[in-house]
This record gives structure tokens, sequence and C-alpha cells, in this order.
């Protein structure tokens, strides 16, 4: 068997899945380093993760109550200046529920044999009326249309596992699925939330995707992870040469969110140890 | 461990571990568990974890504490198995990690106050690689200028991680790194020269402190003494009391003492419950600081102790064996000496080295054809391991179609031929590097072009490649040249021959990498990452390149550009230096030798392996390995008596327990040897649940006769056994 029992799978290795199986295999399941750039500029790919990452950073401070006007006034670039004084002023920090609140928290749920794992950027849950809301700080130069948030395997992935694990996080009861939602701030655009309602119907209908999504994984074998037949996603693919694929004409969007989830970084891990 | 059946729960825990896992679950007590290894400590912290998980406390505020990632791993398996709703996201760190996670967190509040230069702006963390970079930018000048280290006979890596070990070891153990010298000194009785050194190498970590200091640089050493003075702090207290609830630390012996400080502060913080499991045959890492007589003392710190006595793992006999080794070495055996003739499986001893390694081959062949034996069962050990037993031993298996895995301290990045290949195109590509070539000061062996040519064209043999390097890279142009244009120094006949012999593919192959090269040279210096990933992309991934479709060789190229990548990040933002000074800083350190490189991408795929393992006997025991079948070779080797030669650090002088001023004499080095060679022995047994085969040549592989202590204990505990019947 390819992916073993316990395998643990993210919105980020599921969305690649659904857009390309191959890249799924290869970047997923076999580790398969292929050097090669996925963007013409990767430079300024690695600066804009690099922002990201900080913007992230900054946020988690900010939640442990970490004072951050000498850091932020000192920072060289104007881009995150900017993003930080749009979440400290704009944000409705005070419209989220009140009683719990966690920055970066991972949250890892049984999906059938395997293991379904989300980090929210920020969970607001107030478990004496029910309610929670995940926050996701997005770093994107537009803003997708409601629809395609609506649809996005993120959004499906963090509602789905908010309302799995409720009980845990409340301490207790569990919640119903439309006392939740997810709310997407854009930090180029900070007045352009976008929230996604939820409910028991599509609760109910993404853990029936979710779960025959991975059974679907989990049953096929290697030469089964077929390479996407949209070539355009290709574009921005690292393994386009290890899959002979021509580029033409690149996609619209490419892969480069999949690379934002900082914080399960494994480069965080020291090469000596004491 | 190695093997399936050992990554999930059993379905019966043995007394001692129903109680760990009843422990009370509210209030704060703390349990200390201790016991030999194989009486199944960590199957009992696991099934605490796992019944936390179960009745739904939140996993996010349960800390585990591992001295090492490998055992991370581990744990991650073992959550996998779980029969749970919530299976995952509980914080299983090291000290290094959880330190280091927590600096950069608390850095506003911290950064002035320790004295780094620029609080306001984030710290960079340097990767042991950066780290080293950076020490040889400072001892570099000192030893050209000043002829430092000039009485030690060392190669520049080694000295470069001794300099940073002090360093760390001051950390680590808690004292100030202004004290490195005078504690090595006080311990020394040898000649004056040696002061010296230990002089230099305070002035270079002195400077090096300075210089971190002074350009926001966090090395290891900083993030622990920083982490210190954080734990302190009131505001940090109430973030880990609102953050942790529950703890539990495995391998408490293995834990150095600023790590052993913290679990003690974290004894008092956490209000659900503590359980530290504590390994009596431990503390193998000595070398990196571990301090077992320190975590012995928590059996005090904690409210109550319990030992678990019964074996889980069947290694009864082996214990026993080692018990009477330890008793033949003139230590106490630590466990009953029951009959042990059953634990050693057979006996071989003959004049010479590689006729042992074919016995070898012969016994594990026999293990896995007839009798069943799953490769992955079975370990090689030896004292350490040479290229020369690595490839005996990888090639007599695999004519018998058995794979063999080496578990080996990470090697130098420049030891794979890939790699150095690359560093040549990285050369050839540079207007930097070219001057330098064109001026004479840097000289490139003909033979490294013909390896890079030979490594990015496909179907290039080494012959070929030579011949090809010869006139393609002329002794007078120091350059690749265009061997169909104007500069050719070859006659149109000879070219004919040329091409001819090297083939006419080769020949579009070669002139693409050229305009490749050019190409490069016109653009901007982007780092030597950025210039492999492009390289790769658009010519060596592709038909008729040594890259195309060769997904293994790949990962090494993979490793180099994570290698570079790393590195570039942590330079460029303290440093002055442009972007061409830095490639060459980079191919530089490589090339010397300082770029090590375990990555990322290595060390997972080990627990899929199904092959026969060869590993040091120490790097075996530190990640906590286990088998049915256990090889030791070289028994006669001085290797299973000696400590590693570091003439500039002291693993037992810079710890806790010797007081600053006492000299380290013969009598203390020898008893320290036996203990170190005891505990091997005790946890090599520990780990061995089948039979052990006692291997040794007379003659070393170099032709030397070997006796080494080990061999002679051992006979002596053989003696021993047979005269008490
Ligand atoms: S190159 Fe195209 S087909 Fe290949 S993995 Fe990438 S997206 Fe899939």
């Amino acid at each position: 068997m390819l992916i073993e029992p316990g395998y643990l799978f993210s919105q980020h290795s599921l969305n690649t899945y659904v857009r390309c199986q191959r890249r799924f295999l290869l970047r997923y399941i076999e580790h398969q380093p292929w050097p090669m750039p996925e963007d013409e500029d990767p430079l300024d790919y690695q600066r804009h993760l690099a922002r990201g990452r900080m913007f992230h950073q900054w946020l988690v401070r900010r939640h442990w109550g970490i004072e951050m006007s000498e850091i932020v006034e000192a920072c060289e670039d104007s881009l995150l200046r900017q993003w930080w004084r749009a979440v400290e002023t704009l944000f409705p920090w005070d419209a989220l529920p009140d009683g719990i609140r966690e920055a970066e928290l991972p949250v890892v749920v049984s999906l059938g044999e395997y293991r379904l794992y989300a980090r929210y950027d920020y969970l607001a849950l107030d478990p004496q009326n029910k309610v929670a809301v995940i926050v996701d700080w997005k770093t994107l130069a537009s803003v997708p249309s409601y629809q395609v948030l609506r649809e996005r395997i993120q959004t499906r992935v963090y509602l789905y596992t908010l309302i799995a694990a409720s009980h845990v996080l409340t301490g207790g009861k569990s919640l119903a699925p439309d006392q939740v939602k997810m709310l997407y701030w854009f930090a180029n655009y900070p007045d352009d939330v976008i929230e996604i309602p939820y409910s028991e119907a599509a609760f109910q209908q993404d853990a029936h995707y979710l779960q025959s999504l991975v059974r679907e994984i989990g049953r096929r074998p290697r030469e089964a992870f077929a390479p996407t037949e949209d070539s355009r996603l290709c574009a921005h693919c690292q393994y386009r040469t290890l899959c002979h694929r021509e580029v033409i004409t690149s996609a619209e969007e490419d892969w480069l969110d999949e690379e934002i989830d900082f914080a399960l970084d494994l480069q965080d891990i020291p090469e000596l140890e004491y | 461990m190695r093997g399936q059946e050992l990554l999930s729960l059993p379905l019966k825990l043995t007394r001692e571990q129903q109680k760990v896992v009843e422990w009370p679950r509210e209030g704060g007590q703390s349990l200390f568990l201790s016991g030999l290894p194989g009486t199944g400590k960590s199957t009992a912290l696991m099934a605490r974890l796992a019944a936390l998980l179960r009745v739904g406390y939140r996993p996010y505020e349960i800390l585990v504490f591992l001295p090492q990632r490998a055992q991370v791993v581990r744990y991650e398996q073992v959550l996998a198995s779980l029969d749970a709703p919530i299976r995952g996201g509980v914080d299983c760190l090291t000290f290094y990690s959880f330190a280091k996670r927590s600096v950069a967190l608390f850095w506003p509040r911290i950064a002035s106050v320790l004295g780094f230069a620029h609080p306001e702006r984030e710290p960079t963390f340097l990767t042991l690689e950066t780290a080293q970079y950076y020490m040889w930018r400072i001892v570099e000048p000192l030893i050209r200028a000043e002829g430092y280290f000039s009485s030690l006979k060392i190669r520049r890596e080694r000295l470069l991680s001794q300099l940073i070990d002090n360093l760390n070891k001051a950390a680590l153990v808690g004292f100030d790194y202004k004290e490195v010298y005078s504690r090595l000194k006080g311990a020394w009785t040898g000649s004056l020269e040696r002061l010296h050194s230990y002089w230099q190498a305070q002035d270079c970590i002195t400077r090096f402190r300075e210089y971190c200091l002074a350009h926001n640089l966090v090395d290891f050493s900083l993030s622990v003494e920083a982490f210190q003075y954080l734990w302190k702090r009131e505001d940090y207290q109430q973030y880990f009391r609102t953050r942790y609830h529950h703890l539990l630390v495995d391998n408490l012996e293995e834990n150095v003492p600023v790590a052993l400080d913290f679990i003690r502060w974290a004894l008092e913080q956490i209000d659900g419950s503590s359980i530290l499991a504590y390994d009596l045959a431990g503390g193998h890492r000595i070398f990196l600081g571990a301090d077992a007589r320190y975590a012995a003392e928590f059996a005090n710190y904690c409210d109550c102790a319990l030992e678990c006595r019964d074996l889980v793992r069947p290694a009864g006999a082996p214990l026993a064996f080692a018990g009477a080794v330890r008793r033949a070495l003139g230590l106490s055996p630590l466990v009953g000496e029951t009959a042990f003739q059953e634990a050693v499986r057979a006996q071989y001893r003959g004049k010479y080295w590689v006729n042992m390694l074919d016995w070898v081959v012969e016994r594990i062949s026999q293990l896995v054809h007839e009798e069943g034996v799953s490769p992955r069962e079975i370990a090689v050990i030896a004292p350490y391991v040479s290229e020369v037993l690595r490839f005996a031993l990888e090639d007599g298996l695999a004519r018998k179609g058995i794979s063999m895995h080496l578990l080996r301290p990470s090697r130098p990045l420049r030891d794979d031929p890939i790699v150095r290949a690359l560093l040549t195109w990285v050369i050839l590509g540079h207007p930097a590097w070219r001057e330098a070539l064109e001026k004479g000061e840097y000289l490139l062996p003909v033979e490294d072009v013909a390896l890079a040519l030979q490594v990015a064209l496909a179907d290039l043999d080494p012959i070929r490649a030579r011949r090809l390097a010869r006139a393609a890279f002329p002794r007078e142009m120091r350059r690749l040249i265009d061997l169909d244009g104007q500069e050719s120094l070859l006659t149109p006949e000879e070219r004919g021959h040329l091409w001819e012999e090297v083939g006419y593919q080769i020949r579009r192959r070669y002139k693409a990498l050229l305009l490749w090269l050019e190409d490069a040279q016109q653009r901007d210096s982007e780092g030597v990452d950025i210039f492999l990933s492009r390289f790769f992309g658009s010519l060596l991934s592709t038909p008729g390149f040594g890259f195309y479709d060769q997904p293994e060789r790949a990962r090494v190229y993979g490793r180099l550009v994570e290698s570079a990548a790393k590195f570039r990040e942590a330079v460029r933002i303290s440093s002055e230096l442009d972007q061409d000074t830095l490639v060459r800083e980079y191919v530089r350190l490589v090339l010397d030798g300082i770029a090590s490189g375990e990555y990322v991408v290595d060390w997972p795929t080990f627990f899929a392996t199904d092959a026969v393992l060869l590993s040091p006997a120490y790097a075996y025991l530190t990640r906590d390995l286990a088998s049915h079948y256990q090889f030791w070779v070289d028994l006669g080797s001085d290797g299973w008596w000696n400590r590693p030669n570091q003439p500039l650090t002291h693993p037992y002088v810079l710890s806790r327990h010797w007081p600053v001023g006492r000299p380290w004499r013969d009598i203390e080095e020898e008893r320290s040897r036996k203990e170190a060679l005891g505990n091997v022995v005790l946890g090599l047994a520990a780990r061995c649940t089948g039979g052990i085969f006692l291997v040794s040549s007379e003659l070393g592989v170099d032709g030397t006769e070997q006796d080494g202590r080990f061999q002679r204990a051992i006979v002596r505990a053989m003696r021993m056994a047979s005269n008490e019947q």
C-alpha cells in the first residue's frame, strides 16, 4: 500500500491531488526533490514567502500581547508595515467571539483510517454561546470571489475539522455547524473581508466528500497517480521536466499558495541535536 | 525503533504501564519512571499520551519533550495509529526546537536585555553550517596572520566544530562562555602549547559571540542562553502556564543540564500532570553534554517514583551478557547475572579483516535466506564506519541480494561527486570566479572539469569526459571554450577525432552548456541556489543531460540547493558582502568540507527501508534503535575504547560535575572510558531481542594488530563464566 493508515492529509495535499494527482504523489508521498524554480523570478517568490511568514509571526506575537511597535517601525519592508497597520486598525478584532482565542492552532482529526490536519491562523471561540470563527490571513495579490473561496478545499477542511474537533476545543460540548464560520482577511485589501458561513448540510457534504477523496487516494496504486490533463497547471510546477511537459500558456492560478504554511516548516529542525 | 510492529501500542500493557496511564490527570502531580532499556517506559508514555487524547484533553496543551527528532517521528507514528477522534496536534519537540521557538516569539521583549545591537530588528537564526561559516570568517585571518592553532594538527572543519562546541557546551551546561579557557586550563596536565591553543579558542569564541550580538545572529548557544533568561521572566511563565497543562519527557537521561533545569522549572508550572521516563543504562549523549547523573536526581523532584522491572523486549540473555562484560571491565553489572551464553549466537575471530567481513556477509545471508529473518531485524554495529567497511559490506550483501542501510553522522557535502561537479559548474558560470581562474588565483584541475562534464551530460563515461575536458578546458585559457569556434586550439582534423571519440551527440549538448553558461554570466548573480535551480530546470533535467529522468540523483542536487539557500538567507541579511562574494564564500565553504548535509529530505525514509542496518554504536544507541540480531564487528579495534580526539574541548571537564581547577588525569580518563564502554555494551544488549554475533580479526583493515580493550573484556567475561561453571 502506498499510503499507510494514519497518513496525514492537509488542505494543501488534498488541493494538490485534486489538481494533479502526479504532483501529489511526487510531492507528498515520494518527497521527490526536483530543484527547478516554480516561478520566473524565484527571488521575488522567496521574498513573498518570507514576508508572509513574518506577517504571521507578528500576528502570533500580537496574540500573546507582545509589543510590536518598535519592530514594525524599524522594518524596512513598507508593504509589511502597511499590512500590519491595516490588521491593527481595520480588522474587526472586537467583533470576534470571545472566550477562547488561539493563534496558529494545529488540529488533527480522524478521517476514516487516515488523518486530516489543519492549522488555523486564528481561532476565536465562545464556548458559552457556542459560536466560533476561523480567521485566515491572506497575503494574495488579488481577492478571489466568494464562490471560489466557498469551494476551496481549505475552507471545507478548516470548517469540517473545527466541527469534528469542537468538543475538544470547547472542553465538552460540540459546536453546531451553523454556529461557525470562516473569515478570510486580505492584507492587501483590508476592507474586502469574506465570511463563509457553515451549515449541517455543508458539514455532511464535506464529510462525505473528504472521506471519499482520501479513500480514493488511499486505494490508488502508484501508477494510477495520473498527470493533470490541464497542462496549463504545469507552467508553474517544478516537476515539469520530470513529467516531460512542454509548457505553452500558463494558468492564472499557480501553486504558490501551497507553500505559505510556514508553521509546518521542517527547516525548524536543527541539524545539531543536543 | 525499527519495524512496523514497534510503532503502534501493544494491546496489553504491563502493570507499571497501566499505572502510568492511570496517573492522576489533574492537580499537577509528577511521576518519575525509571527502568532499564526494554522495560517499556516509552510505551508507557505513549499509552499515557493516547489515553489523554482519547478522553478529550486538548492536544496542544500537552508538551512532549524528546532528546532528538528521530523520537519525534516515533511519537508521531503512534499518534497516527491511534483509535481516537483527535490524532495529533501535540507539541512533540526537542529542547532546542522549543527554546528556539520561544526565543523567536518573545524576541521583542528580550533582545535588548541580551545585548543585541539591533533589538528592533528581527534576528537571523543560524544553522550549524552558517555558524561554522561565521566562525570561519573570524578564525581564518587569525590563523593566517597570527598563527593561531599552529601547534594542532587538525582539519579545518573539526577545528571549527570544536570551537562552536565549546560555546554550545557553555550554554547547555549553564556557565559563562568566557570561562571556557579557565576550565580547560584548570584540568590540563600536559604541555604548555596546548594552553596557548585553549587561549586562542577562547579568543575566537569571544569574537564570534561579539559578532553575533552586533549582527543579530542567533546561533545555537545564544538561543539556549536567551531561553534560559526567558523562562525566568514572569511573562513567559504566564505564557507557559496558559499554553501547557501536561508534560511528558522521554529519555530524561539524554538531556543536557540546562534542558533539565528547564524541565525542573516546568514541573512547577504544570497544573495537570507530568511524567518523566529515565533510562538506567542511558546517558550515551555525553559528547553532546547529556547529564544522566543530574537526571537521576529527578527521582527526588517528582512526587512519586516508579521502576519498571519486567523486560518487555525479550533481551534477558543479551543483558546478562552485558552484565558479565561490565563485570570484566571492573564495573557494576547493573543487571542480574544469569546464564548468558545463549545471548551469543556465534563468534568469529580470524586473521584478516576481509575474511571477517566475508563471514559477516555469509551469516547474514544465512539468516535472511535460510532462516527467513527480515533484513530490517539485523544490525551490524561497529565502533565507527569507514568508507571501506561501508563499501565491503554493501557490496557483499548486494551480491547476496540483500540491501543495506547506512546510519552515519552527516558527512561533508563535498564527499559527494555530484556536489563537487555542480560546484565546478558554479565556478565556471560566475564572472567573479572566471576572473580568479583567468588570473590563476584559483586553480581548477582538469579532473574537476571532467567530473562536471560527466555529471552534466548523459551517457558520457569518465574516459570520454576526461578527453573532452582536456580539449575544452585548455590549461593556458582556464575556462571552457567553444571547441568549434575561433578560440579552439584544435585543428579541424583533431576536432573531428575528438567528436568521433567523444560522440557527435555530445557535441550539440556541450554547445548548449556553453551557451547557457554565457547567458548566466550576463545575469546579475542571484546566489548559488538559484543559479543551480535554473541550470537544472532549463538544461540538466532535459533530454540528453545528466539529470533527465534521474529522480535519485536529483535528491543530491536538491540537498545542495537547500544548503545553498539556507546559507544565502542567513548570510545575506546580516552581511555587507555582495552577492558575487557570497557565491564564492559558499563554494569555498563546501569545498573545504565545512558544510555537511543531514537534510530534511533524508531522514524519515529510513523507517520504510527493508535493509540490514550498518551503524556506528553511538548513532545506534542515541537513535534508540532495536534489532533482533546484532553483529558487533571489529571488536579488537581501539575505536570501541577511545573517544574522539577533541584537542580543543572536553566533554567531562566542561560539565557541571567537574570542579574548575581540578586536573583531569589518566586515572579519570581510564574510568570515564570504562564507564562509557560499559554503558555502550549495556545499551546495545538492551536493544537486542535475539542474539549477538561477536566478530573480530587479528589484523585491522590497515594491517595493524588489533587487541583492543573491548575484545579483552569479552574474552575475560567468557573465561570467568566458564570458570564459574
Ligand atoms: S508538471 Fe504538470 S503533470 Fe507534472 S506534476 Fe506538475 S502539474 Fe502535474
